[in-house]
């Protein structure tokens, strides 16, 4: 074993990358920049050396936390996820800006983590780590609106986290431990209540991550405010990670029916919306929930082939939408541009851009000899074994939808289209590097598949089976015809539709309405009423209730001081000056006088129980 | 001007791509309809086995449901921006 | 070292300290020798919180350890001078020990006028502080309740903000009404339990007390005299009024020991108090204590979104934690109410450190509202840094203290009831709001132009004064064993005698 020497026989890569960021800001020049591409890269070495079993286990609380799963499942995520910081960190070499180098890392890291935990409550560490990692890509745009789309980023991914706390907590209650296995198909309706909640809160919590609809409103909302580096980042980890842990607890051979659809109707949702986006790449957002979708839908079919098509499809993605948002960063880059509407003739000044973006796009359409054509059909062919037919035909719907916006729509008005005038440059050389290494990734998988079926979670001897037994073959003459067919006429159809498809300066509402108008009336109860409530109602309680009767009688009492009784207290008055030398006086004279009273008043009561025995 | 400037922009070129362009849909019009139509005469060479669904068995299905579901997608989603969703773009400034 | 009197030394300690700068003189010294004197007492309670030596505290004992007697004390009413730790009131100790030392050192520059009171008051109340957790009945117990107020009051009447006699005088006010009861209730208990003046430790000893079994009726009207205490001190909704003027007000010194020692003075009575002694009237009792912790999580917490006011708003938070607390005590199950005591550590030290970042930044700025604030990350990294710890602390992040505590205790009220555990979630959620945004707008954002040309950045002596707060907040986040080791014992052994495990 490589590690032997070191006595150490799992080094946790996670914790690698999010160490190792934190050492960057202290390193200089060609070094730092180095060290930014060596860590990742590390990282994926010791993934790919790791050996299969349970490591990294440690006591805490009377359970024993598990850090190191090692399994066919989460090493495939750990290679894409590592594959992507690398390719993030070569993308956002130019950046001057250490914080945004050390999050990043910071936020693979926790994706690494989430990957190899064993058990719910190191999952959850790391869960809230990316959270907060992420909300800080967005932040350090510091552009106004950067600002506030992170805020509200963070809010969501704060209630996601404490609802997937909660379910936490009730699950493992009823369970006794803390372990993360499966938690089944959902319970039956007369389980236990801790159970049936915990189950559903759980979910919940993940498809939040997930950015399924309702709940993914987030996603849009924040990735085009990140900065240009940062978005890159983000489109792989958070989502990702949330089908990992899907994948992980909710697929069961028997299939959720509800999770199904959710994924099946989030594929299509994803595609309306981007048809009406301007803001290029809030439309690449809304086609990651597109795609997830088609991952989330196979968690829900849960056969051995949708796993397998869900682990592939979710590498594949994340390769390729990496890809597809370094090229509409790159734009962003050059140009400042972020509206379709405003940009236009591009392909004349940009073409290695426009070459590199077409990969992504054409394997995120599932275009043969690329990487999407290979994945994308392993969920659709699990639809079709498991006698979906809708489900069949609404994911076949939305791939037409994925070409027609990232293959069509989107390069056409991006690059081609009306000539907008602006000139740009092609984009800094690292930036144009990593899109490269992305594109050969993804033309690699699409070319020989094999490379990529061989680390596939429930493969025999390397192949992909179907239920039946035989073997998965992607590039069969009838699924090549009918995906080139089904492409090429959507393309005609695009065409054929072009007019009404220019894209127009306006934004579309999503659920984040409700917290976003309605945080306004949230603010008013908060800031009007509720502090009203404090300041008046409760406080003027004690002015009326306390206050003024108490010290009414505290000045009847100092009258009576200084009247009556002040002859028999000048002996104690001595004492008094004395003690007061130690007490010193107050603003108003009035301490004085507490102060006597306050001493007076206990001497007198123990006095007085002395006596009284 | 770059290699994609002279295809683009010189109209009798850009005709020619256009014209490669629907001589493929025909094509691959025609072999998807040759292979649904072989497909029920000769099922095993043809491998239809892993096709469960009786609409696989339409000549031509994928251009079909292509072209119709781009359309769907454009007009419905249009539609629903118009009637429902689109807004303003400082519609959330207060 | 059996026989060397720690307890009492401890506590008496500081008093001697404070006797010797009013009779020094000298304006200068007074803060030295309080320096020293509270390092001093540091050293000498050492021994306390050692473990695994024959001498050193027993975790599996829950008897009271390191006991200090003096039998005839007051031989009329047959009251023992008694001082004695257990599991659950030696962190307490230690708190109050450490959090001393660090308001002298706060307070070292900032406090220019009348030095040599107010590191005598700042004594005074450390000594107020130890005597009342280390008292082993219930007459010591009042009687540092009672001392601690003289010095509080003195601390923010005269050396805090502008408003600070109002607040003053309201802290006095709301304290002393509780404490009133709690004297009436006290010797109505005396009365009751005549038994005891045979016995060696005397007249109202707290394990004696808790063997001692009242008539359930005269057990609900005790339980409501000590109730108006310590409500008021935790505080609980609706009588937390006086805190947020209180906190605000005070100086930096004043607002630390208040929110780190004071507020736990009222829990800890709880389950020194009312758990052992008065357990049909707490089973009776159960259900508001239940709804009001709940309240005071979800109010305390709304309210705290709406301050300007970057102190009144760490006060503020104050009632929310503390709700978690009394919720944890309530549920009576072992792990919720273990939970309940490590959170009371855990607030001390994050409340602290949240307390002495703001006072280190006011001494330079003179000012605590927000909007005053803004980009101070690049004027002030270390403090920012810090700042980011102790409020992702504050907000439960996992990997720092408060979140062991706040699962615990969320898992406990999920046990009693999904809709306590509701409320307690909402609690963190919230919780995490508005730590979140308060770091954002202060640290974050756009440079103020108010802060132009000050010089922001902490010095050696304020990073020394915030690491142990630091380290011991990630300490116990990752090992909090060490402080749960101490409560299993007595927790097991309050339980029974309380409630339902």
């Amino acid at each position: 074993m490589p590690l032997d020497f070191l006595k150490l026989d799992w080094i946790h890569p996670g914790l690698l990358l999010i160490l190792g960021a934190w050492v960057l800001p202290f390193l200089k020049g060609w070094f730092k920049r180095a060290a930014m591409v060596l860590l990742p890269a590390a990282a994926l070495a010791v993934c790919l050396s790791m050996t299969e079993g349970t490591f990294g286990e440690v006591k805490f609380l009377g359970q024993t936390l598990v850090f190191g799963r090692v399994d066919p499942l989460s090493l495939i995520f750990s290679y894409v996820f590592s594959i992507m910081a690398f390719l993030g960190m070569v993308y956002a070499l130019h950046v001057k800006d250490d914080a945004q180098h050390v999050t990043a890392l910071t936020y693979a890291g926790g994706a690494l983590g989430v990957t190899f935990a064993g058990d719910f409550l190191s999952l959850y560490v790391f869960w809230e780590l990316m959270a907060i990692s992420s909300v800080l890509l967005v932040w350090l745009r510091r552009e106004p609106s950067a600002v506030t789309a992170g805020f509200r980023y963070i809010l969501v991914h704060v209630f996601g986290g404490l609802v997937l706390l909660a379910g936490i907590v009730l699950h493992c209650t009823a369970k006794g431990s803390f372990d993360f296995e499966s938690l089944g198909a959902i319970p039956a309706s007369d389980a236990d209540w801790a159970v049936i909640l915990g189950w559903s809160l759980i979910l919940v919590g993940f498809l939040l991550n997930a950015a399924v609809p309702p709940l993914g409103a987030w996603l849009p909302d924040a990735y085009p405010e990140a900065t240009v580096t940062g978005a890159v980042f983000m489109t792989a980890f958070t989502t990702k990670t949330a089908v990992y842990v899907l994948i992980r607890g909710f697929a069961v051979p028997g299939g959720n029916d509800l999770i199904v659809w959710l994924g099946a109707a989030m594929a299509i949702y994803g595609v309306v919306y981007a048809v009406l986006e301007n803001d290029a790449r809030r439309l690449l957002a809304y086609h990651i929930i597109s795609q997830v979708g088609y991952m989330v839908c196979a968690v829900g079919i849960g056969s051995d082939l949708a796993i397998n098509g869900a682990s592939a499809h979710a590498f594949a993605h994340i390769l390729y939408k990496a890809l597809l948002f370094m090229g509409a960063g790159a734009v962003l880059h050059v140009t400042g541009l972020r509206k379709l509407s405003e940009m236009g003739g591009l392909y004349k000044t940009m073409p290695i851009t426009l070459g590199l973006y077409m990969i992504g796009a054409f394997a995120i359409s599932a275009v043969p000899l690329f990487s999407g054509f290979v994945s994308k059909s392993m969920i659709v062919s699990a639809a079709g074994e498991g006698e979906r037919q809708w489900i069949f035909l609404m994911l076949t719907l939305a791939s037409a939808g994925t070409f027609l916006h990232t293959g069509l729509k989107l390069p056409y008005y991006m690059f081609f289209g009306k000539d907008s005038g602006v000139r740009a440059q092609e984009p800094p050389k690292n930036m144009l590097v990593a899109m490269a290494l992305a594109a050969a990734a993804c033309v690699l998988i699409g070319v020989l598949p094999g490379l990529l079926y061989e680390q596939l979670p429930n493969t025999v001897d390397g192949h992909v089976l179907y239920a039946d037994g035989s073997t998965y073959h992607p590039y069969t003459l009838p699924h090549v015809t009918s995906t080139l067919g089904m492409l090429g006429f959507t393309a005609l159809g695009f065409f054929l539709l072009l007019k009404q498809l220019d894209p127009e300066p306006k934004i579309s509402l999503d659920t984040d309405w409700f917290y976003r108008k309605g945080s306004s009336a949230f603010e008013s109860v908060t800031r009007g009423t509720l502090a009203r409530v404090e300041s008046g109602f409760v406080g003027e309680i004690y002015e009326f209730v306390m206050r003024r009767p108490v010290l009414g009688a505290a000045h009847l009492l100092r009258k009576l001081d200084t009247r009556i009784v002040d002859y028999a207290v000048v002996s104690v008055g001595r004492l008094t000056q004395a003690f007061s030398q130690i007490l010193k006086t107050t603003v108003s004279g009035n301490a004085q006088h507490y102060g006597l009273l306050m001493a007076a008043g206990v001497l007198a009561l123990l006095a007085l129980t002395m006596i009284a025995r | 001007m770059s290699f994609l400037q002279r295809q683009l922009e010189d109209p009798v070129r850009l005709r020619r791509i256009k014209r490669w362009f629907y001589v493929g849909l025909v094509v691959v019009f025609l072999a998807e309809g040759a292979l649904a139509l072989a497909q029920k005469v000769l099922p095993e060479t043809f491998g239809s086995e892993h096709s469960h669904f009786w609409f696989e068995g339409i000549p031509a299905f994928g251009s079909l449901y292509g072209l119709a579901s781009c359309v769907a997608i454009i007009v419905v989603s249009k539609f629903l921006g118009k009637v429902w969703l689109m807004r303003r773009e400082d519609y959330y400034d207060s | 070292m059996t026989d060397f009197p720690v307890l009492s030394v401890t506590t008496f300690l500081p008093l001697v300290g404070a006797a010797v700068i009013l009779l020094a003189g000298s304006e200068r010294l007074a803060r030295w020798i309080a320096l020293v004197t509270t390092l001093a007492t540091l050293a000498v309670a050492a021994p306390l919180f050692c473990s695994g030596y024959p001498w050193s505290f027993d975790k599996q004992s829950s008897a009271l350890q390191f006991v200090d007697e003096y039998g005839d004390w007051i031989p009329t009413l047959d009251i023992a001078y008694r001082l004695g730790v257990d599991g659950i009131s030696l962190p307490f100790i230690f708190l109050s020990v450490l959090l001393s030392v660090l308001c002298v050192g706060v307070s070292w520059t900032a406090v220019q006028t009348r030095m040599r009171e107010f590191y005598a008051a700042l004594l005074v109340a450390e000594t107020a502080m130890i005597g009342l957790f280390a008292a082993a009945n219930l007459f010591l117990f009042f009687f540092f309740w009672e001392l601690m107020v003289v010095p509080m009051f003195l601390i923010i009447g005269v050396w805090g903000g502008p408003n600070r006699v109002y607040a003053a005088i309201k802290f006095l006010l709301f304290t002393l009404a509780g404490s009133v009861l709690m004297l009436v209730g006290m010797i109505v208990l005396y009365d009751a339990t005549p038994e005891l003046a045979l016995q060696p430790s005397g007249m109202l000893d707290f394990s004696a007390l808790a063997g001692a079994s009242l008539e359930p009726g005269l057990q609900v009207w005790l339980f409501v005299a000590f109730l108006a205490a310590f409500a008021v001190k935790v505080p609980m909704f609706p009588v937390h009024t006086w805190l947020p003027d209180a906190h605000t007000e005070a100086p930096t010194a004043g607002s630390v020991i208040l929110a780190g020692i004071l507020l736990k003075m009222g829990a800890y009575g709880f389950l020194r108090v009312s758990l052992p002694i008065f357990p049909n009237a707490v089973q009776l009792f159960l259900t508001p204590m239940l709804v009001i912790s709940a309240v005071a999580i979800v109010y305390g917490a709304y309210v705290t979104l709406a301050q300007t006011d970057i102190k009144r708003l760490i006060a503020y938070s104050s009632v929310s934690h503390m709700g978690f607390v009394t919720l944890g005590i309530f549920t009576l199950n072992t792990s919720a109410v273990e939970g309940a005591i490590l959170q009371m550590v855990n607030h001390g030290i994050i409340s602290a450190a949240l307390f002495l970042c703001v006072g280190m930044i006011y001494e330079r700025t003179h000012t605590r509202e927000i909007k005053d604030y803004g980009g101070v990350a690049k004027l002030a990294p270390g403090w920012s840094i810090l700042l980011a710890l102790f409020c992702l602390a504050a907000a439960g992040f996992p990997g720092l203290n408060s979140f062991v505590g706040e699962f615990l205790i969320v898992s406990g009220a999920f046990k009693t009831s999904a809709w306590l555990g509701g409320m307690a979630i909402w609690g963190v959620a919230l919780g995490t709001i508005y730590m979140v945004w308060l770091f954002y707008r202060v640290v974050m954002g756009e440079k103020n132009s108010g802060l132009e040309g000050l010089k922001l950045e902490l010095n050696a002596r304020e990073v020394v004064i915030l690491a142990p707060l630091a380290l011991l907040a990630l300490c116990l986040g990752l090992y909090p064993e060490c402080v749960l080791s101490y409560l299993h014992v007595p927790v097991a052994e309050l339980l029974p005698a309380g409630g339902t495990p």
